[in-house]
């Protein structure tokens, strides 16, 4: 039988009939049906057999991606960078818990930083609506859920709540990882739980599932520790299941087990187990037992004054509930003065006023921070490394030593010690030793270099707080202490043992790198050269490496070759195999995190940079512009201004600040900073630049032209060129323009705004094939750039201009959506929103956009050749009267 | 925005011989069919994967000129290539993360995973598709759509314009082939068949 639709259409209808009844009726099915064809037959009945011999083969489609979890672990719901219901940036996951996940995030509505809470699947909504409107309450010590929301997503809809971002660790952790609390802050935390919890009662709300990993210790602004109670009210009935501890929910009331519901006094007796494990770090005798006998005395309390908590939390743990003390009952123990005037509270209060250092002494152990017990474990290597290695890892301890934290007690085990306790792993490390704490260092050999892996492993959690990898021929061996000790420094932030340096041989290419990459950040080709002269000279020192990177990321910045970035990647990597811990490497690594959209790294980098160096400028100006990055304005004018306060006399800081007011539409306050930056440090093209751009956005077009005059004079550059030609665009001199922008592009064959400049000065002098090759050619940098970091609104707004010009009209509108959810408040994007939209010839839309658009941007668009029909409007105009009356 | 099979082969033949204007006209006709593409690959793909779809289009477009040299034969074929420049980036994706990701192969017989990981087993079945290509470019059109969109085949049978029935016949010598050397040890009762 040939092979035709017809044919295929008769036997798959018969093998979809046969494969729906039972095998053993099918032979007798297919003899009736195919009565006419024994070869229809034999090719039906081969067709079902194989069916059934495949099974279930490819019936799942076979690229699912899946991450790979532990089953029960809930799945994520959003990613960083996302916007959700267009009003919450994600920032980052903070925490799963057994019914949902955390994470940070930032309203733009109200603006500030939010804690976003999403159920599991298949725990529906988080909140008993009988509970909705009774979560008003305001306490310093309840955090409660403002609001919740749905958001629709492509995985479909997902009910989250919104709440007050806390910032600090569950109780559970500090729990797990101190194993008690310190008397004092014991005595604080219980206070204000009692306090938090009171509050609630009094206004008729109960908790129902109180535990330690519903307890935030976070910081008040003096310093001292603030205890958050959250997840109030949430549905009980699904958290008991997902909190069962070797199957007894360890917190529940004994009643509870009896199915009665749960009170004021269920929580109360939470709250003394709760309080129990602080003191003691055990739970109480009665919940290891199972048992509903009374607690007759705390476990293993060893200290005489810790007696006094008996009072309050025996009577907690009353079996019968109606023998509890109300939370309110025992705040007011804790508030009362006996229990302030305890010995040890009293001898602190003296301690500090006279401020004897005799006195002091004992009395900081109350206070100290988490004492570090760290185990160095005995060397991994083969004999032939094995004598340099113990050589390492004996200055390993010893630097170690010396970066003790302040307050904290930090004890270094050597691992002589532990060989002499025949402690080789972690595990013996914490049992035998009792490290809190353990380093693990191998040194291999890898052809003529040496690798050393180095884990850091918290004793606790078993986690690996830092795998560390470093690589070194033999003039680089001397850094490997160097680099091991700065991997452990920064993980526990402890104090910085090296001094940065680099040899005398090298400091002159070094300077010359280093002057050209702040002489002016837009041609670091130079830099690059003197800075790989420089790590040759020393190779030893991280400082040539770390200038690398930022060189390949400026060049990255302005030619958009991912080959720079893989470039200053390896940089990176090079210079934290050198140092990790250094200053200069961190800068350069946040750089690099920077612009690959790893903000949050970032952050984590300039964080450890201003705690080694709190008069940093450099990491605040970062830090900056990265909070920019995220759609954080005020954070980032914080660390602007804080830059500024710290070095006034220092340019840079004003020129971002000039910056950030000049993409927030604020012209006049922008060019107020450039003009600061540049009474400065007049010799730099570059603030020139900024300048004249934003005069030119002002229409102040001569000063506009002399700024830019000027800065062409110290440094003939594509921006400049740029800009000189626009202000010549929007004065209708096309031709003259092109000419600045043809040259523009000539320097800088990879900015595609360039591009997209001459593009439209083409388009309007009628040059239409060589306007759609640039618009062509610009969209594909912007491609290269989306390609490196997906998130950047403005840039997406390009692409969506470049669209509508190259007649994608629903691709232009998509991608205009997109930046606007990105990037709402850039002013980029509104000014291409505008400009799509008439592009498109829709009006309506148009007008829209520019309502949400700030007067400068709507003033200087008025110039625009292209939106002069845009301009005439009487609703512009209607719009722009009513902006500048406001 | 659809466009008809026999304008997109023009395009493409223009483009390959070119023809610039093509490239933009393509690339405008393209896009959304490549954006729906990318809709599919992701569609069973979980919230946190940090894979993105407009990252995924842009990764194929920026791929898109290295095949010009391809001799297009319509519609369908593009299809098939684009899909299968997806499928190897998301295999690339998925090699990256060894721990992160796994490819869900529930279906597979036992004896065919022996000692391969799933991964390994993805990589085997993407490089068979590349030799079944060259034996049937439609019927790898037909397993690519099924087995990495997750379209069904009716669904296919629209995009490639044809009958449901050829695709559900096409489908199954598809997935027995790749049964039998996936197994390497083909039935003897296993017939060839062709549709060329």
């Amino acid at each position: 039988m040939q092979n035709s639709a017809e044919n295929d259409e008769r036997v798959m209808t018969l093998v979809r009939a046969a494969l729906r009844l039972p095998a053993a009726e099918r032979a007798e099915f297919l003899r009736v049906a195919c009565v006419d064809s024994a070869e229809i037959r034999s090719e039906v009945a081969g067709i079902v057999e194989w069916e059934d011999r495949m099974g279930d083969f490819l019936r799942e489609p076979l690229i699912d991606l899946v991450e790979l979890e532990e089953p029960g672990t809930p799945q994520p719901f959003f990613q960083p960078g996302e916007s959700v219901s267009d009003r919450f940036v994600i920032l980052r996951e903070v925490g799963q818990g057994g019914m949902g996940i955390v994470y940070e995030a930032f309203d733009r509505k109200r603006n500030r930083r939010i804690a976003i809470k999403c159920a599991k699947a298949g725990f529906g909504r988080l909140l008993a609506p009988e509970l909705e409107g009774a979560l008003r309450v305001r306490h310093p010590n309840i955090c409660l859920v403002n609001d919740t929301h749905t958001a629709t997503t492509e995985a479909g809809s997902i009910d989250f709540l919104t709440m007050e971002f806390i910032e600090g660790e569950t109780l559970s952790v500090r729990l797990a990882r101190q194993d008690r609390l310190a008397a004092e802050e014991a005595m604080e935390v219980a206070r204000q739980l009692c306090a938090g919890l009171a509050a609630a009662h009094h206004s008729g709300i109960l908790h129902r599932d109180l535990k330690p990993t519903n307890i935030i210790l976070s910081k008040q602004e003096d310093g001292r520790v603030r205890a958050v109670i959250t997840d109030f009210g949430l549905a009980a009935e699904l958290q008991v299941a997902s909190d069962l501890d070797g199957g007894t929910p360890r917190y529940m009331a004994p009643e509870l087990w009896n199915g009665e519901k749960p009170s004021k006094a269920s929580d109360v007796y939470a709250l003394g187990v709760i309080l129990h494990e602080m003191v003691t770090g055990q739970p109480p005798r009665s919940v290891q037992e199972r048992g509903n006998n009374a607690v007759t005395q705390l476990n293993s309390l060893n200290n005489e004054q810790d007696k006094r908590w008996n009072e309050v939390i025996l009577p907690c743990l009353d079996p019968d509930p109606a023998m509890r003390p109300q939370a309110d009952e025992v705040l007011a123990v804790f508030e009362r003065q006996s229990w302030l005037r305890s010995p040890m509270a009293a001898v602190t209060v003296l301690a500090l006023l006279v401020g004897a250092a005799a006195l002091w002494q004992p009395i900081a152990n109350v206070f100290k921070p988490a004492d570090i017990r760290l185990a160095v474990l005995p060397i991994q290597a083969l004999p032939d490394l094995r004598e340099m290695g113990s050589g390492i890892v004996q200055d390993v301890v010893e630097r170690i030593q010396r970066s003790q934290r302040n307050g904290a007690t930090l004890v270094v085990i050597p691992p002589s010690e532990a060989a002499r306790n025949n402690v080789n792993d972690p595990r013996d490390a914490r049992i035998v030793l009792h490290a809190t704490h353990a380093l693990q260092i191998e040194l291999r050999r890898n052809g003529d270099r040496v690798t050393a892996d180095e884990s850091l492993i918290d004793l606790a959690t078993e986690a690996h707080l830092r795998d560390f990898q470093g690589q070194y021929a033999a003039t680089t061996w001397g850094n490997i202490p160097t680099a091991l000790t700065g991997a452990v420094t920064s993980s526990l932030r402890l104090r910085q043992t090296e001094a940065e340096s680099i040899s005398p041989a090298a400091t002159l290419s070094y300077d010359r790198g280093l002057s050209l990459l702040h002489e002016d950040r837009y041609t670091k080709v130079e830099a690059v050269a003197y800075f790989e002269e420089a790590a040759r000279l020393d190779p030893r020192s991280p400082l040539p490496l770390a200038g690398l990177a930022e060189a390949h990321i400026g060049n990255f910045k302005l030619t958009k070759q991912p080959a720079e970035l893989e470039m200053a990647r390896k940089a990176v990597q090079a210079a934290q195999a050198l140092n990790p811990d250094s200053v200069t490497v961190r800068l350069a690594s946040g750089a690099l995190n920077e612009v690959t959209g790893q903000s949050e790294k970032a952050l984590e980098d300039y964080r450890r940079v201003q705690e080694l160096e709190p008069r940093n400028v450099e990491a605040y100006i970062r830090t900056g512009r990265t909070y920019e990055a995220v759609n954080m304005p005020d954070n980032a004018l914080q660390n602007y201004q804080k830059a500024i306060a710290l070095q006034p006399e220092y340019y840079e800081a004003y020129e971002w600040l000039g910056t950030y007011y000049y993409y927030a539409g604020k012209y006049t306050e922008a060019a107020e900073q450039f003009q600061k930056a540049i009474d400065r440090a007049p010799g730099r093209s570059n603030a020139y630049f900024n300048l004249g751009a934003v005069l030119d956005d002002l229409n102040r077009d001569d000063e506009a032209v002399a700024a830019l005059q000027k800065s062409l004079q110290l440094k003939k550059t594509a921006r400049a060129l740029n800009s000189l030609g626009a202000i010549l665009a929007y004065q209708g001199k096309d031709k003259e323009a092109a000419d600045f922008y043809e040259q523009a592009v000539e320097l800088e064959p990879g900015n595609y705004k360039y591009r997209l400049n001459v593009a439209d000065s083409y388009r309007r002098l009628g040059r239409r094939s060589q306007s759609l090759a640039q618009y062509r050619e610009g969209m594909k940098y912007v491609l290269g750039e989306l390609r490196q970091n997906p998130r950047l609104g403005p840039t997406r707004a390009f692409l969506g201009y470049f669209k509508s010009r190259l007649d994608d009209q629903s691709g232009a509108e998509e991608e205009i959506t997109e930046a606007l959810t990105l990037a709402p408040g850039d002013s980029n994007v509104m000014r291409f929103a505008i400009l799509v939209h008439e592009a498109l010839g829709q009006r309506k839309l148009a007008l829209d956009a520019a309502n949400a658009a700030p007067k400068e941007l709507l003033i200087e668009l008025k110039r625009h050749p292209d939106l002069a029909d845009l301009s005439r409007d009487s609703r512009y105009l209607q719009l722009l009267s009513a902006k500048n009356g406001g | 925005m659809t466009a008809h099979s026999e304008d997109i082969t023009l395009l493409l033949q223009q483009w390959s011989g070119g023809n610039r204007d093509a490239e933009s006209k393509l690339f405008a006709v393209l896009m959304p069919e490549l954006r729906e593409i990318a809709n599919r690959s992701l569609r069973r793909e979980r919230r946190n994967h940090t894979l993105q779809r407009t990252e995924l289009v842009n990764e194929i477009f920026l791929k898109l000129p290295k095949t010009k040299k391809i001799d297009w034969q319509g519609r369908c074929h593009f299809l098939a290539i684009v899909t299968r420049m997806m499928r190897r980036y998301l295999i690339d994706y998925a090699r990256k993360r060894p721990k992160a990701v796994l490819l869900s192969m529930d279906g597979l017989p036992e004896g065919l995973m022996a000692g391969k990981t799933k991964l390994e087993t993805a990589v085997a079945i993407d490089e068979l598709l590349d030799e079944m290509e060259k034996e049937s470019p439609r019927r790898c059109s037909v397993v690519v759509l099924i087995s990495y969109l997750g379209l069904s085949p009716g669904e296919a049978a629209e995009k490639l314009e044809m009958s449901e029935r050829t695709v559900e016949r096409e489908w199954h010598e598809g997935k027995k082939w790749l049964f039998e050397r996936l197994s390497k040890k083909p039935c003897k009762t296993a017939q060839k068949t062709t549709n060329e």
